[in-house]
């Protein structure tokens, strides 16, 4: 990944000197994070950043009161802890409202009636409402499968983008559906041929 | 009155139900003995409004449904239809005559089951036997169907002295032969063939094979007109009705009608009108939420036909309450969204046979007088 800029705050206690003076560029800095910094660096979600050093600055960081008679490094460098941010954030949609729909009439533009089934709330009445492809932003493929009897999912909800804006969506999906069978062909001629004989018996 | 008020025994009764997507229709044909057109289920009932509405009368009505009759096999005209059949096995069935072929019997096993989807060859592959055993509704002590075709006799009920001054008569008077003969061809054109998708059963063209029914109750007629339409075609339809009208039924006009094909033009003969109604008949039309119906100008027609014009549904199919932010991006993607079933409004006409026809009228549920 590539290294992020960083004009960076010095955090966890350390704080930048405010008459720092500006030495010129070491040779090779060492940096130091803390074993605990690197353990979370590198577990999932996270991921360690690495910060680029401020090339014209000197920190010289403060120190306890009781430790004067501790000489102060002055061949390192203080690296801010490395930013974490979690990985991968995608969009996130939240379904508000769900009906599945089944096209009851087809129109020369393609505009299609259709019985409205409430699967969010499915006390409330069938709805029947009009639709215009054009609208709905369906893709040729969807298109083809708008006919008669045909069914559909139409899903109202919330699309959280990866940046995080909050937006209103409307999706119409139509189902792949399965196709007659032989054998079910046949059952169905099998049952009408027993449905016949008993009503002329009865007759 | 009460609803649940019964008719007194020698009092007759067509009641007119209908929630925007179905219809049934409730005859008291005298001495407590009733006929059921139709059928639908109202939101949240287990059973056919029929069956509701005779239940609550506490005189068991239920068991004294002398016909039960199946106008034709479209989704709104049919559904709790086989539970009733066999509530009340010792009625008797009628349907199309249409529906006595392979073809049909085919169409309705092939959806009856899994691939339903609440299909009306559901409800009647259970009651002709079509559909999976497991699942059939028809009980064995069932009286074979009666198979309805222009002027079939359907159901006679005896004068009862005191009661029902007159026989009660139940006469189909549709389909015709031509009407049959297009309907088995659009049977077959429905029925699935190997490799074709899984979908509901579409509706189909016309209404071929509705049955219009007439009933003479001695003093008054009725038409229950259920989807029949009229086109260009004197063998098929209300033409085909008139034609046969003068000689089975010689100056007989009916003071009730239940408007055919929930007020459609395409159901409009006005010629039935003018040689089968007397002047400013009783006209009941239920509406069809699907296509819009009646639309503002159908009743403004029927209204220029007689001034007691009723609707079952005037005012109920307001859609559900839901969150603004999606009730904005619903109105963004889709047009004219409606609730398809409403409350079930009913028209109710009560009459006793007198000289002069006078019969109350009241509406429940939302039904209205269109003014």
């Amino acid at each position: 990944m590539k290294p992020q800029e960083s004009s960076s705050t010095f955090s966890h206690g350390q704080k930048a000197a405010e008459n720092a003076t500006w030495p010129n560029e070491p040779a090779q800095p060492k940096f130091r994070y803390s074993e605990s910094l690197l353990t979370l660096a590198h577990q999932a979600p996270y991921e360690l950043i690495p910060v680029a050093v401020p090339t014209n600055r000197v920190v010289t960081p403060t120190v306890p009161s009781d430790a004067s008679s501790t000489p102060v490094p002055t061949d390192v460098f203080l690296i801010p802890p490395p930013k974490v941010i979690s990985r991968g954030r995608t969009a996130r949609f939240n379904t508000r409202q769900l009906w599945e729909g089944t096209v009851t009439e087809v129109r020369g533009d393609l505009s299609f009636v259709a019985e409205l089934e409430d699967r969010t709330d499915p006390s409330n009445p069938v709805e029947v409402a009009t639709f215009a492809p054009g609208e709905l932003e369906l893709d040729e493929t969807e298109k083809q499968l708008i006919q008669v009897g045909a069914s559909f999912y139409w899903i109202i909800g919330t699309e959280r983008s990866s940046g995080g804006t909050v937006s209103m969506k409307s999706t119409v999906k139509f189902r792949r559906i399965p196709s007659w069978t032989r054998g079910q062909i046949q059952r169905a001629a099998e049952l009408a041929t027993a449905a016949t004989q008993s009503l002329r018996e009865a007759d | 009155m009460s609803k649940s008020l019964p008719p007194a025994r020698d009092e007759f009764e067509v009641s007119v139900f209908g929630p925007g997507l179905g219809e049934c229709i409730v005859v008291h044909l005298g001495d407590n003995e009733w006929c059921v057109v139709d059928s639908f289920i109202s939101r949240g009932a287990s059973e056919s409004i029929a069956a509701q509405y005779l239940r609550g009368f506490d005189n068991d009505a239920l068991n004294r449904i002398r016909l039960i009759v199946a106008t034709h096999w479209h989704d709104d005209h049919i559904r709790g239809l086989s539970q009733l059949v066999k509530l009340v096995p010792q009625a008797s069935f009628a349907c199309s005559d249409a529906l006595n072929s392979s073809q049909f019997l085919t169409l309705a096993a092939a959806f009856s089951g899994p691939f339903s989807r609440s299909s009306g060859t559901d409800e009647l592959g259970k009651i002709l036997g079509a559909a999976e055993p497991a699942i059939a509704a028809r009980p064995s002590k069932m009286k074979s169907p009666m198979w309805a075709g222009e002027n079939r006799h359907l159901l006679t009920l005896p004068a009862v002295p005191g009661v029902r001054s007159h026989p009660v008569k139940i006469v189909a008077l549709s389909p015709s032969d031509r009407t049959k003969m297009l309907a088995l061809q659009e049977f077959a054109n429905l029925t699935p063939s190997v490799g074709t998708s899984v979908r509901r059963l579409g509706r189909g063209g016309e209404n071929h094979a509705s049955v219009a029914i007439w009933i003479d109750t001695g003093n008054e007629y009725l038409i229950l007109g259920a989807d029949l339409e009229h086109v260009d075609d004197h063998q098929r339809g209300w033409r085909a009705v008139l034609n046969s009208h003068d000689s089975h039924r010689t100056n007989q006009r009916a003071s009730f009608i239940k408007v055919p094909h929930h007020g459609s033009i395409t159901g409009d003969a006005p010629e039935v009108w003018a040689r089968m109604l007397v002047t400013n008949p009783v006209a009941v039309v239920t509406g069809y939420t699907p296509s819009r119906l009646p639309k503002p100008s159908d009743l403004k027609r029927l209204a220029q036909r007689t001034d007691r014009l009723f609707h079952t549904t005037i005012a109920s199919t307001r859609t559900p309450a839901r969150d603004p932010s999606v009730e904005k991006m619903m109105k963004m993607f889709s047009k004219d969204r409606k609730a398809l079933i409403g409350r079930a409004g009913q028209v109710r006409m009560r009459w006793k046979p007198q000289a002069q026809f006078e019969p109350v009228i009241e509406t429940f549920d939302g039904a209205a007088q269109f003014t």
